[in-house]
């Protein structure tokens, strides 16, 4: 894989150069661009790389991969009733949009776990419809099992050429075996290594969703915060919408920065840095989807008309139409400028949006983290500055997308009282995974 | 005054006596009911219990098997593990690019490490550029380092023994127990992999059974929990949900690495408190068979014994009523009798002499007759407890000659000589007919007993407040070994019938009386016949006293 780079090397610095490995098929493309495409001549200074990876459109009336996917199921005390009903309504819903080459398997949990209808080809689609129907409420929470026997049935098939995945449908905090956040995080990564996600429905006001945020953040699967049980349903659709429009898995990007040239910190979605080197693991790209990684990098001084290299980028991806690996590569150099009109011309409008959006997005965190502090006043005050932000550079960089969460951020600084927290905080998490990970489905929230 | 403070004390004393043997028949029925239930109860618990406790120790063997069969899928599992890593450590080399890809592929893999032979870090090298996640394991596990912890993987020791070269390390960070898989490879270089904890947690978690299975292979309900060093559930999986503060019928840890971790087994507390307790049930039928028997049969015998008593008491009294009935018309025989033969002492002839004759005959039977017959009303309210004395001024020779006199005419038929020493004039307080009957129920013995043409002699002394009077016949006598015999009631010497008539009461009342009156009747041994004391208390009467 690193011989690659030698390759590179000798690409002249043209940006948009894909380097295509797989001769049929389509291919996700790859978006190599700056904040400032133009730096101002002089000083050391801060812009943006970005690396956008978009999935080519699959219609639905193509042949979509196989997928492979355990419904794991909270079955504890407080899921009796209409919200288990519901579930199980919602998720025999789903199976009738899988066929005979899926593959399903469902497991329960309240202290113990329970693998009611084990890993199998859904060709009797009725067995696993009356596993599902048999699921009865039980006592406690055994999460970190009940993900663990779920992880294991989607193990049985795990096959490049599935989508596989992990759904888990909650509505209560954890409380046998591991139950931190750091936990299930670590067990998401692990998971994500062998390309299973994690897509984590936290039913109602009393789960935790810092446990199931970290849990789909390090699987890079979905999360949804499902107020009321009659939405599952419709969770379960966009669900399986993202679940059947899968184009690339296994999605490595590598971007090697120039000499000079610093990276800082990666905005949004996690990455590894070492030294020059910046890795980001993505486990899958939808239909359609552009999936972008945000490196924050400092470019030393340079005088006018002077064209610096800033970095190479390798992405390579599992291609689930062609079934075969996929690898695309570009470069990507910085102009500087002694003008700064010239400078500001030539910023990237919509990248710039997008920085905005994550830097509001890591703000929004704080805000969060100062409101379990005890610190409303000053989550307040954050939110509303951030507000202000959103709005200025909506403005600025013309963004539907960012005075959207202007009104967001406005809405949740007036949300934070007591009575509020619960439901404002659930919205903000499942909010700030779904920016930073630039989930696919989101699903409306409801406004206050 | 004292006699008669004697007297109730004596009637107290005898009513107790009474009442205190009816309870100590009942505590011995009972007793005899009690008694076997006990001692089978007693064994039998210890034989249930003795039973509850094997059926403890083969449950618990049972699960024991059980926990083991889990144990072994634990150790299997870092068993294959262990093949595992050892490839994987022996394939990292130096290109650190490489190092990192490889924790970056594999799922089980927190961190990889390598330390040169000086023990240095390698990787992840402290001075070169490290990313997040090398930065916050050099932050938790970096002492390893600084102390040189592994080193002595692969080292030769003092004593010429090569420790192993790989091996697992166990070390306490964050969350709890963190696994480290070490190897020493042949170029002197150490290289770890601290594996990623929520995924052998995981891992172990799938290969252990889920409750769908537990209660496919097992039929009673059952908890089986694997238990972290700090005691918490990791995992559970069984049907049974035990309570917050059961404990496990059995316990039992894994092998290294994960010793310190616990396979825990509960079962049913109440499902196990009847098991053995077939046992009980049947130690609990048998004491109530037992039981009911034991109660039934001591009821029966109860009731038959008071059956009897009662029917005894009846005869007694009934006896005691014809007795009763019969001395009026006797007493009027007797009078008469004595009238007629008055009469006949006015009339001198032969033919008188010969009625005379056959009065006296009359007399003296019907003399006999009121004797048994006091006897018999005597003995009758003795058990009672009516017996009063009656006590009056009187002169004891006085008594004594008068019954002598009484029964002049029969010891002068058979042939007895009489001799009496009357040496007891004063006038004392006594009850006369008490004497009388006493007296005469030792001159009717000595009558019958006597042999003819033998001597009777009577003593009579007043020795301070009490009489003695001695009776020694040259009969028989009572051979020493019958001598606590004869005061016992109906006890006769010789059952013959044709050997002598009597009720075999007369020397119980004699002494009874006696006792009564303050003295006793005693047996005195003597070389030939019988020689028996009645002594009596007879206080001086009032107006003796006063002359």
């Amino acid at each position: 894989m690193f011989k690659s780079w030698k390759t590179l090397a000798v690409v002249p610095f043209l940006a948009l150069i894909g380097v295509q490995h797989s001769a049929y098929g389509r291919q996700a493309s790859l978006d190599v661009s700056l904040a400032h495409p133009t730096l101002l001549a002089g000083a050391k200074q801060t812009t943006y790389l970005k690396v956008g990876l978009t999935g080519f459109k699959i219609l639905p009336s193509e042949t979509r991969s196989p997928v492979n996917v355990a419904f794991v199921l909270d079955r504890s005390g407080s899921m009796s009733g209409t919200k288990l009903a519901q579930a199980k309504a919602a998720a025999i819903h789903a199976l009738e949009r899988l066929g005979s080459n899926d593959i399903v398997s469902v497991v329960v949990y309240d202290t113990t776990v329970q693998v009611v209808g084990p890993a199998t080809k859904l060709t009797d689609k009725d067995a696993v419809r009356r596993a599902i129907e048999s699921i009865e409420a039980g006592s406690s929470t055994a999460l970190f099992a009940g993900v663990s026997k779920g992880a294991a049935e989607v193990r049985k098939f795990r096959d490049r050429k599935y989508v596989n995945r992990v759904i888990l449908l909650s509505d209560g905090l954890a409380n046998v075996g591991p139950s931190t956040p750091s936990d299930l995080g670590s067990l998401g990564a692990s998971l994500m290594k062998e390309g299973i996600a994690v897509t984590t429905l936290g039913l109602g006001l009393d789960y935790n969703e810092d446990l199931m945020v970290e849990l789909s953040r390090r699987s890079d699967g979905n999360h949804v915060f499902v107020e009321e049980a009659t939405k599952l349903a419709t969770v379960f659709d966009h669900e399986f919408n993202d679940v059947l429009s899968v184009v690339a898995q296994e999605i490595t990007i590598k971007i090697r920065c120039a000499p000079g040239i610093r990276p800082v910190r990666l905005l949004g979605i996690d990455g590894e840095i070492n030294g020059q080197d910046v890795v980001v693991l993505l486990n899958q790209l939808y239909s359609e989807q552009e999936k972008y990684v945000l490196l924050e990098i400092e470019v030393p001084g340079s005088t006018a008309m002077q064209t610096q290299s800033v970095a190479n980028i390798l992405v390579t991806y599992a291609n689930m139409e062609t079934k075969t690996t996929d690898r695309l590569g570009s470069a990507i150099s910085v102009h500087f400028d002694a003008s700064p009109q010239v400078v500001e011309e030539r910023t990237d409008a919509k990248v710039m949006a997008e920085c905005v959006l994550q830097i509001a997005n890591e703000r929004n965190a704080e805000a969060v983290v100062l409101r379990d502090q005890g610190e409303t006043m000053k989550a307040q005050a954050l939110l509303k500055s951030n507000a202000d932000f959103l709005n200025d550079n909506a403005q600025r960089f013309d963004s539907k997308k960012l005075e959207q969460r202007a009104l967001d951020n406005t809405m949740q600084s007036e949300n934070l009282n007591k009575k509020d927290w619960k439901r404002t905080r659930k919205g903000m998490r499942s909010q700030q995974h779904e920016d930073a990970r630039q989930q696919k489905t989101q699903l409306p929230q409801r406004r206050n | 005054m004292l006699v008669s403070r004697r007297r109730n004390c004596l009637n107290g004393g005898t009513r107790q006596e009474i009442v205190v043997l009816s309870r100590k028949q009942l505590i011995f029925f009972w007793g005899m009911v009690c008694l076997p239930l006990v001692v089978i109860a007693g064994l039998g618990w210890r034989l249930a219990h003795h039973e509850h406790d094997m059926a403890r120790q083969r449950v618990q063997a049972l699960l024991l098997v059980r926990l083991q069969d889990s144990a072994r899928t634990i150790d299997e599992y870092f068993h294959q593990h262990e093949r595992r890593l050892q490839v994987l450590i022996e394939s990292v080399g130096d290109d650190p690019n490489r190092i990192r890809e490889l924790v970056r592929r594999d799922p089980h893999v927190g961190q990889l490490f390598v330390v040169d032979v000086s023990g240095a870090l390698l990787h992840p090298n402290p001075a070169g550029a490290l990313n997040k996640a090398e930065r916050r394991f050099l932050g938790d596990f970096g002492e390893l380092f600084l102390h040189n912890d592994l080193l002595p993987l692969g080292a030769t020791g003092d004593d010429g023994a090569a420790s192993p070269t790989s091996g697992w390390a166990v070390r306490f960070r964050g969350p709890g127990l963190n696994l480290l898989y070490c190897g020493r490879l042949p170029s002197g270089r150490l290289v770890g992999v601290l594996l990623e904890r929520s995924r052998w947690i995981a891992d172990l978690i799938a290969a252990l059974p889920d409750t769908t299975a537990a209660m496919n292979s097992e039929a009673e309900r059952a908890r089986i929990r694997l238990v972290n060093s700090n005691g918490h559930a990791v995992y559970d999986w069984g049907s049974l949900e035990p309570n917050e503060d059961a404990s496990p019928l059995q316990e039992l840890a894994p092998s290294y690495p994960l010793s310190s971790w616990r396979l825990q087994h509960f079962v049913d507390d109440e499902a196990f408190a009847t098991l053995g307790r077939g046992a009980y049930f049947n130690l609990l039928s048998i004491l109530g068979a037992t039981g009911l028997v034991l109660v039934m049969a001591g009821g029966w015998f109860y009731r038959e014994y008071g059956r009897h008593v009662r029917e005894a008491t009846d005869r007694v009294s009934f006896v005691n009523q014809v007795s009763h009935e019969l001395k009026t018309p006797l007493t009027n025989i007797r009078m008469y009798a004595e009238l007629l033969e008055n009469d006949l002492d006015e009339v001198e002839d032969d033919h008188s002499q010969s009625q005379r004759a056959h009065l006296k005959v009359i007399v003296e039977e019907s003399q006999r007759l009121s004797r048994l017959i006091a006897n018999v009303l005597t003995f009758a309210q003795k058990r009672g407890d009516q017996v009063a004395l009656r006590l009056r001024p009187a002169i004891v020779d006085e008594v004594v000659a008068r019954i002598l006199q009484r029964f002049d005419p029969t010891f002068q038929r058979r042939g007895l000589e009489v001799v009496f020493q009357p040496s007891a004039g004063a006038q004392v307080e006594m009850d006369v007919d008490a004497l009388e009957q006493i007296l005469g129920n030792l001159l009717s013995n000595v009558e019958k007993y006597a042999s003819a043409g033998g001597r009777l002699e009577i003593l009579t002394s007043q020795p301070d407040d009490f009489t003695s009077i001695i009776v020694t016949d040259d009969g028989p006598g009572i051979p020493a070994r019958h001598r606590d015999r004869v005061f016992k009631p109906f006890q006769r010497l010789s059952n013959h019938i044709a050997d002598s008539p009597g009720t075999g009461i007369g020397l119980t009342i004699a002494r009874q009386l006696a006792q009564l009156h303050g003295g006793d009747l005693r047996l005195i041994p003597s070389a030939s016949g019988a020689c028996f004391e009645i002594r009596l208390h007879t206080p001086v009467a009032e107006s003796e006293a006063l002359s």
